[in-house]
């Protein structure tokens, strides 16, 4: 769900969610430095890449001609925290925009803040509300499966605002653009709790809670 | 609710896990920072980018050929966006041209960037904090 320029008719939505976008990465970037630990660095560049990877992969949602890949969003912060989740998924965008011509590059600012600023924050109440001591058994991937998929739908809900906000028939927008997500939520949910099984089997203590006080 | 037994073994931690006597609980390592000492391993950083690169490189070959949910969305409703422009536009090699090639080694491109480029976002941030290896 990459907005290309243009699509959001009216600049002051375009450059509000740039706004709000650009601070709140720099506001992850802040926390990255001084909250991530140590052992969690090295994967913000090996989750980020899987990331990108998996957003190549396009699935046909069931019922409707169209597809969609997962954003990756609760993925990345179940494993490395949503500040570091942030920085990476627009770091993701970024590149997709400049370099794949995948998304606008005015339009960055609200691709990041729908997938990347609110999928994150989502999965990252729904964790610490429904899984605060993350010990990282089949509880701590169901709930991650469900924050994720929130997540997914909270970005969404965004995107139609922003289209609303642009002066289209709110009916048609939320007819349109949730109702796939809806479907593909739960596709969302089911590849990040199977890729944190995968991970889990790989480095089980990487699903323990990933920030730390700073110190 | 234990911790998988895996932990136990985990490749890259601290002498000081072996030296201790008890066994630690789930809820203290989470809590304590104790996870700081468990790095992951060289392995564990390749098999992961291994993984990353047969996704980009290979499954993403077989991706859905129909249009994005957004896209569909917006093809309905006469809402043309601009079309980007890029090196490598659509996930394409353009001196490839279009086949499997130009899409394999367009999305190894993309995994391998974007790895390096959050490697060296991430180094730049800590290396403001305090000198740090980040391998």
């Amino acid at each position: 769900m990459h907005l290309p320029d243009g699509a959001l008719s009216d600049p002051r939505v375009t450059f509000a969610a740039l706004g709000l976008s650009a601070a709140a990465v720099g506001i992850a970037a802040r926390r990255v430095r001084t909250h991530l630990s140590d052992e969690r660095l090295p994967l913000i560049g090996v989750l980020g890449a899987f990331v990108f990877a998996a957003q190549m992969v396009n699935l046909p949602v069931p019922g409707t001609p169209a597809s969609m890949h997962i954003s990756g969003a609760g993925l990345l912060t179940v494993v490395l925290g949503p500040s570091a989740a942030i920085l990476a998924l627009a770091a993701v965008l970024l590149l997709q925009a400049l370099i794949f011509a995948d998304g606008g590059v005015l339009a960055w600012g609200a691709n990041t803040l729908n997938l990347a600023v609110v999928g994150s924050l989502t999965c990252y109440v729904v964790m610490r509300t429904l899984d605060p001591k993350r010990r990282g058994g089949n509880w701590t991937l169901g709930i991650a499966a469900l924050g994720a998929g929130l997540g997914l739908l909270a970005g969404a809900a965004l995107l139609a605002v922003e289209l609303t906000l642009c002066g289209l028939d709110p009916a048609l927008v939320w007819a349109g653009v949730l109702g796939g997500h809806v479907l593909f939520a739960t596709g969302e949910g089911l590849i990040t709790a199977l890729s944190l099984a995968g991970l889990r089997t790989l480095a089980p203590a990487l699903l323990v809670t990933p920030e730390t006080t700073p110190s | 609710m234990t911790l998988d037994p895996q932990m136990q073994q985990s490749p890259g931690r601290g002498p000081s896990a072996s030296d201790s006597p008890a066994p630690r609980l789930p809820a203290e390592i989470s809590r304590s920072g104790e996870a700081r000492h468990r790095g992951i391993s060289l392995r564990t950083f390749l098999v992961l980018l291994g993984v990353a690169l047969l996704v980009g490189g290979v499954v993403a070959l077989f991706a859905s050929s129909r249009p994005d949910v957004l896209e569909t969305f917006l093809a309905e409703h006469a809402i043309e966006g601009a079309p980007g422009v890029g090196p490598l536009p659509d996930y394409e090699v353009p001196a490839l041209g279009s086949g499997v090639a130009s899409r394999a080694a367009a999305g190894l491109i993309g995994t391998l960037l974007t790895c390096a480029v959050l490697l060296v976002v991430v180094r730049c941030l800590r290396s403001r904090r305090e000198p740090r290896k980040i391998p």
